[in-house]
């Protein structure tokens, strides 16, 4: 994308496209932004989402902040410090330091009534503060930097945890400030950014809407000849493979192991896919010295001479997660192309030709996985998916399948409104697809509302067993609407944790826990592209169907006709 | 230049997101909901982008409606 016309005419074909995403975008600015409105659209549109873009006046950042409506939405804050005062970039310097406390004192003050007013919204995104586009050619660090220095640093203690910061000095470092900063366009009317500037910067924050739109990514597949290593295996001997990072040709390929086991410590599960013969990918697993992702990291090796897109599909059906939060990179153009063919919903790398064009590009793997809350609970998650398949091993000893869950000793512990969890309980809202009949996403703030709020009762779990502990993998979220009726509003599960009945004892739990402040309740399944597992969930477990349509079932229960089964005895119930 | 009528409906239709039957010779900001002061900056980018000119200040004010944009291209264009 060359250019503003360029972009537009491109706009112009999107916009006849239907896209199964939104985002409700508001930009609140002191200088003006007004161009970024296609840029983010385009970008939102690639990624199949509609941006509904808005402005806030011009350079009324806190006052916009605090009248208009910020729920549900996405808010992007260009706060530029150079015109915090009309031409503060060259009158800085000659400021007393009182008067230059009293400028930081108020500006500081607006931040924070800012932050205060945006607690509801979805998710904020802001700039840091920045002084290069006026002080790049300056050998000494003058008042203005000095200046976005210590308001950087007091957002960095004031600021909630959930506000996503972006460094927009790396939208001008990318492509210099030749083509990223208008200063003619500044002096006119305000406008300081170029094309570049806010191709870039869309670039850096939509990572955020795919995750705010429940497209996270959770697999990282990767191929192994010219990709994890330098060489060809079945060809070169393992002996002439190249991933030594102490020389120059080993180096980007050590770094891309690294690259990966870095995301593998964030919870990203690991699988090889390759063609390859499965016992020579194995010795070098076991064996090579220069090897740095190890074959414990792994969750999956797809190494065989089948298709790569049927090995993933297999994969994915393995793990139980969707094919669609795949990542794949391979060095191989027609294995690249065959699986945005074969599979288009696996996001697909190609590994550039060049090693150190390979070196530089691999630091853009993170921005697959981007979430908007990271939790402990995804570090753990390899070990449970490697849990899984032992289990599976374990399940074929049985003949029946009650004696086989008896044997595991599950134990299913709730907990109820729990602050503590709020990150990871609007994490699972964000992140569940298919075990979610309403398929709700919240943000942290959201979730806060609810666990502090008497109309609501968050039911979060976590599952136990002997072969692990799942961590919280389940969420209930129960909205009291009227006194003695209350509905669900969000029932979610991971998948990992399906096939041992734990779904029907914790959903008996939650209604007994339900029953004892209402009479009636009401459930609803709505239609997602993901959820056609849980289309009869409610029908199972007894609900009364009160209407069917294309976008969904509403059910209702009432108090007399609940009563617990008792049919799962072998799961231990705690509350925490 | 027989086709800068052509290019400047287009680009207008582009930049103020309306089909380009909706614009004729006397079209101006009062006629487009998209055509005000951030319009008009957008308009005087894409213009110049596409022409490959620069507008002065003074010019910018003059740009009324879409006859006054062609005689101003065309000037421009032809010296």
């Amino acid at each position: 994308m060359n250019s503003y016309l360029e972009l537009l005419k491109a706009n112009a074909q999107l916009k006849k496209e239907q896209q199964p995403h939104t985002v409700d975008l508001l930009v609140l600015n002191n200088i003006t932004t007004n161009p970024i409105k296609e840029y983010l659209k385009y970008s939102c549109a690639v990624h199949k989402i509609r941006a509904e873009v808005a402005f806030g006046d011009y350079d009324n950042i806190v006052q916009n902040a605090q009248d208009l409506n910020v729920e549900h939405k996405t808010v992007l804050i260009f706060w530029e410090i150079a015109n915090c005062l009309h031409g503060l970039e060259y009158k800085i310097d000659t400021f007393t330091d009182e008067h230059l406390d009293a400028l930081e004192q108020k500006i500081q003050h607006e931040l924070k009534l800012t932050f205060d007013a945006l607690s509801k919204a979805s998710l904020v995104i802001m700039n840091r503060f920045t002084a290069l586009p006026f002080t790049f050619l300056q050998t000494q660090n003058g008042a203005l930097e000095a200046l976005a220095g210590r308001l950087n640093h007091f957002c960095e203690q004031y600021a909630p945890s959930s506000i996503k910061w972006i460094n927009t000095d790396k939208c001008m470092v990318q492509s210099g400030i030749d083509k990223t900063i208008d200063y003619k366009g500044y002096l006119k009317n305000k406008l300081l950014y170029k094309h570049d500037f806010y191709w870039n910067y869309v670039q850096l924050v939509q990572p955020y809407f795919n995750a705010l739109t429940g497209q996270v990514n959770k697999l990282l597949a990767l191929d192994c000849d010219n990709t994890l290593w330098k060489g060809i295996l079945g060809e070169d001997g393992d002996d002439n493979i190249g991933m030594d990072e102490n020389e120059y040709k080993g180096q980007p390929f050590a770094a891309a192991q690294y690259r990966a086991m870095g995301l593998g410590k964030k919870g990203v599960l690991l699988a090889l896919a390759s063609k390859n013969n499965a016992a020579d990918v194995d010795a070098v697993l076991s064996d090579h010295l220069d090897l740095s992702l190890k074959e414990d990291q792994l969750v999956a090796k797809k190494v065989n001479w089948e298709p790569k897109g049927e090995n993933l599909k297999k994969l994915a059906e393995q793990l139980n997660i969707g094919i669609d939060s795949f990542v794949f990179v391979d060095d191989s153009d027609f294995e690249v192309q065959m699986m945005r063919d074969q599979v288009p919903s696996v996001t697909t790398i190609q590994v550039p030709k060049n090693a150190v064009q390979y070196y530089i590009d691999q630091q853009e793997w993170s921005n697959y996985f981007i979430q908007l809350n990271e939790s402990e609970e995804d570090a753990k998650k390899l070990e449970q998916y490697k849990q899984n398949v032992e289990r599976a091993n374990a399940e074929t000893k049985f003949e029946d399948f009650a004696g086989f869950l008896e044997s595991l000793d599950l134990e299913l512990t709730i907990h109820i409104n729990d602050a503590q969890l709020i990150s990871r309980m609007a994490q699972m809202t964000q992140k569940t697809n298919q075990f979610n009949l309403t398929t709700q996403r919240y943000t942290e703030s959201q979730i806060e509302h609810f666990v502090n709020n008497a109309d609501y009762d968050c039911f979060a779990f976590s599952v136990k067993d002997k072969f692990g502990d799942s961590g919280i993998t389940g969420l209930c979220i129960i909205h009291h609407t009227e006194e003695n009726i209350a509905s669900i509003d969000t029932l979610l599960m991971s998948c990992r944790i399906l096939g041992r009945n734990i779904e029907y004892q914790f959903l008996e739990e939650v209604l007994s826990q339900v029953f004892k402040k209402t009479e009636f309740l009401k459930a609803q399944y709505k239609v997602s592209k993901k959820n056609a597992q849980v289309v009869d969930f409610y029908d199972k477990i007894h609900f009364e169907l009160i209407e069917e349509s294309e976008a969904g079932k509403s059910y209702a229960m009432k108090k007399p006709s609940f009563a617990a089964t008792n049919a799962y005895n072998y799961i231990k119930v705690n509350y925490a | 230049m027989p086709n800068i009528e052509e290019k400047l409906k287009e680009i207008m239709a582009l930049v103020f997101d309306v089909p380009t039957t909706d614009i004729n010779e006397d079209t101006g900001p009062d006629d487009l909901d998209n055509w005000d002061s951030i319009g008009t900056i957008n308009l005087i980018t894409a213009l110049e982008e596409e022409f490959d000119i620069e507008f002065e200040d003074e010019e910018i004010l003059d740009l009324l409606n879409f006859q006054l944009i062609k005689i101003n291209l065309e000037e421009k264009l032809e010296v």
